[in-house]
C-alpha cells in the first residue's frame, strides 16, 4: 500500500478534522456548558472517523453528571464509546451510575443499565450490585431486562455476587414478556455455570413451567441443555430425560424435531 | 456473543480492514457466515448481510445460533427503517446517536436484549421525544461539516469503531468498483 498516495487523499479530511478538534478542545477548555452536549456528540462523531479523542472523557463525566436528559444520553454514549472498562477514569462515573440507577424517569435508569452492562469494570459491579438486585424486581418489562443482561456482566466480573441475582432470576422466568424471558434464561444459564446450587431453582421452574406455548418449551429445553451439560445430580438427569420423554411424544412436528 | 472491548485504535484499524477484506472477497451466492478465527481469535464467525451500498457484519461465537445472528441482523435493519423511513446511508452518518439509540436497544453488553422490532421502536420513539432538542440541531452540524470532510476523501470505514458503520464517499462506492483500502 503506498503511504503517500494514503496521505494524499486523506490529507483534507484530516485537516478538516483537526481544526474541528482544535475547536472543541478551546470549548472544553473555556467549560461552555451550553454547548457541551452538542460538542461532545460532534467528538463522538470524530472518534467514529479514528482521531485521537481522549480530551473529551472528563467532559463526558460532567455530561452524565448533569440533570437534562439530552447531556444525559450524549454523556452516556460518550462513555461507551470513548472510553473502555480499563480506564481509571470509570471510578468517577460510579456515584451518577448510583443516582441514574434510582432515579424516577426509567429511561435514564435504562441508560444507566445500559452503560453499566457495556463496560462495567469489576469495582463498579461490587459498588452497584445491590441496585441492579433492586431493579431486577422492577416491573416494567424495559428494565427488566435490561436490569437481566446487566446482572450477567456484573456476575462476569465478580462472580462471588452470584448468589445474590439466584432468586430475582428464578422469578423471571415465570414472566409472559418474551424479551424479559428471553434474558431471564440468559441469566440463569449463566448462573449455572457458575454455581451447581443454581439448579435447585431450576427444578422448581422446570417443573412448575406449562409446556403450550414455544416460550415455554424453549426455556424447558435451556434447562435440559443445562442439567445435561451439569451432569452433577442424578434427581435432576431423570426429571430432564422425563421432560425429553414427554416433548419427543408430542405431535407438534417442530418441538420433537428440535427435541430430537 | 462476546462484546470486544478495550480496543486501541491501532488494533480496531487492522481488525476492520481484515473484516473488509473478508467482505470483499464474498462471491454473491455464498453463505452469509464466515470463520473468522483468525480476526477474532477462536471459536468465533461472522455474519454479514448485504443491503444494496451497506453491508451489516455482527461477530459471534459459539454461545449464539447462526441463523438467529442472520435474523437479528435482519431485526435491526427494520427498525431502522421504520425508524428513518426508507434508510440510507446518509441517515446512519447524520444521526448516529439514533443509530446508536437503537442499537443499544437491541444488543446489550454482547448479548441480545429484544428480538421484536415493534418493541424497540416503542422504547425509541420515546427516548427520542425526551432527547428531541439534540438530535435536530445535531443532523443540521454533522450535514455541514460532512460535506466539507467526503469532497475529495474515499476511505471507507476508516478507523471507526469496530460495532460503527462505514463511511463512504457521496462519489464513489468502493464495494463496486473494487477499490478497498486495505490497510
Amino acid at each position: 500500500m503506498n503511504p503517500f498516495s494514503s496521505a494524499t487523499r486523506l490529507s483534507r479530511g484530516a485537516f478538516c478534522c483537526k481544526k474541528e478538534c482544535a475547536a472543541i478542545r478551546a470549548a472544553v477548555s473555556e467549560n461552555d456548558q451550553d454547548y457541551m452536549h452538542r460538542n461532545m456528540a460532534k467528538l463522538m462523531f470524530i472518534h467514529m472517523l479514528g482521531y485521537p479523542t481522549h480530551f473529551g472523557q472528563m467532559e463526558c463525566m460532567k455530561l452524565i453528571a448533569s440533570t437534562g436528559f439530552p447531556e444525559k444520553r450524549v454523556g452516556y454514549l460518550g462513555l461507551m464509546l470513548l472510553l473502555d472498562e480499563r480506564q481509571e477514569v470509570l471510578m468517577l462515573v460510579t456515584n451518577s451510575l448510583k443516582q441514574d440507577l434510582n432515579h424516577s424517569n426509567q429511561y435514564i435508569v435504562g441508560l444507566a443499565l445500559c452503560a453499566l452492562g457495556n463496560i462495567c469494570s469489576a469495582e463498579m459491579a461490587r459498588d452497584l450490585a445491590p441496585e441492579v438486585e433492586r431493579l431486577l424486581q422492577f416491573q416494567d418489562p424495559n428494565i427488566w431486562k435490561k436490569a437481566a443482561l446487566c446482572s450477567i456482566r456484573i456476575i462476569k466480573e465478580v462472580p462471588d455476587l452470584a448468589e445474590i441475582f439466584l432468586s430475582p432470576a428464578a422469578a423471571l422466568l415465570k414472566e409472559k414478556h418474551h424479551a424479559v424471558l428471553i434474558t431471564g434464561v440468559q441469566l440463569c444459564t449463566d448462573l449455572c455455570k457458575l454455581n451447581a446450587e443454581a439448579l435447585k431453582y431450576f427444578r422448581k421452574a422446570a417443573t412448575k413451567m406449562e409446556p403450550k406455548k414455544n416460550a415455554g418449551n424453549a426455556i424447558l429445553y435451556e434447562c435440559v441443555e443445562t442439567i445435561m451439560t451439569i451432569e452433577d445430580n442424578s434427581g435432576l438427569c431423570v426429571l430432564a430425560i422425563n421432560i425429553l420423554g414427554n416433548f419427543l411424544s408430542n405431535r407438534d412436528n417442530n418441538i420433537s424435531s428440535d427435541f430430537f | 456473543m462476546e462484546e470486544m472491548v478495550g480496543e486501541e485504535p491501532e488494533t480496531r484499524d487492522s481488525v476492520e480492514a481484515e473484516v473488509l477484506i473478508v467482505l470483499c472477497s464474498r462471491a454473491e451466492n455464498v453463505s452469509n457466515f464466515v470463520e473468522a478465527d483468525s480476526i477474532f481469535g477462536p471459536d468465533t464467525r461472522l455474519v454479514y448481510k448485504h443491503y444494496a451500498t451497506l453491508y451489516f457484519v455482527f461477530v459471534f461465537d459459539s454461545s449464539e445460533n447462526e441463523l438467529a445472528m442472520l435474523d437479528l441482523i435482519q431485526v435491526f435493519v427494520e427498525t431502522l427503517d421504520k425508524c428513518f423511513k426508507n434508510v440510507c446511508e446518509l441517515d446512519m452518518v447524520f444521526n448516529f446517536s439514533k443509530m446508536h439509540i437503537i442499537l443499544d436497544e437491541i444488543i446489550f453488553g454482547g448479548q441480545v436484549l429484544e428480538t421484536s422490532s415493534t418493541e424497540v421502536m416503542k422504547a425509541v420513539e420515546e427516548i427520542s421525544k425526551c432527547s428531541l432538542s439534540l438530535s435536530l440541531s445535531l443532523s443540521i452540524y454533522i450535514y455541514i461539516f460532512t460535506l466539507g470532510y467526503l469532497i475529495d476523501s474515499v476511505s471507507i470505514c476508516h478507523n471507526a469503531g469496530w460495532r460503527r458503520l462505514q463511511m463512504q464517499s457521496c462519489f464513489q462506492n468502493p464495494f463496486l468498483d473494487g477499490k478497498v483500502d486495505s490497510r
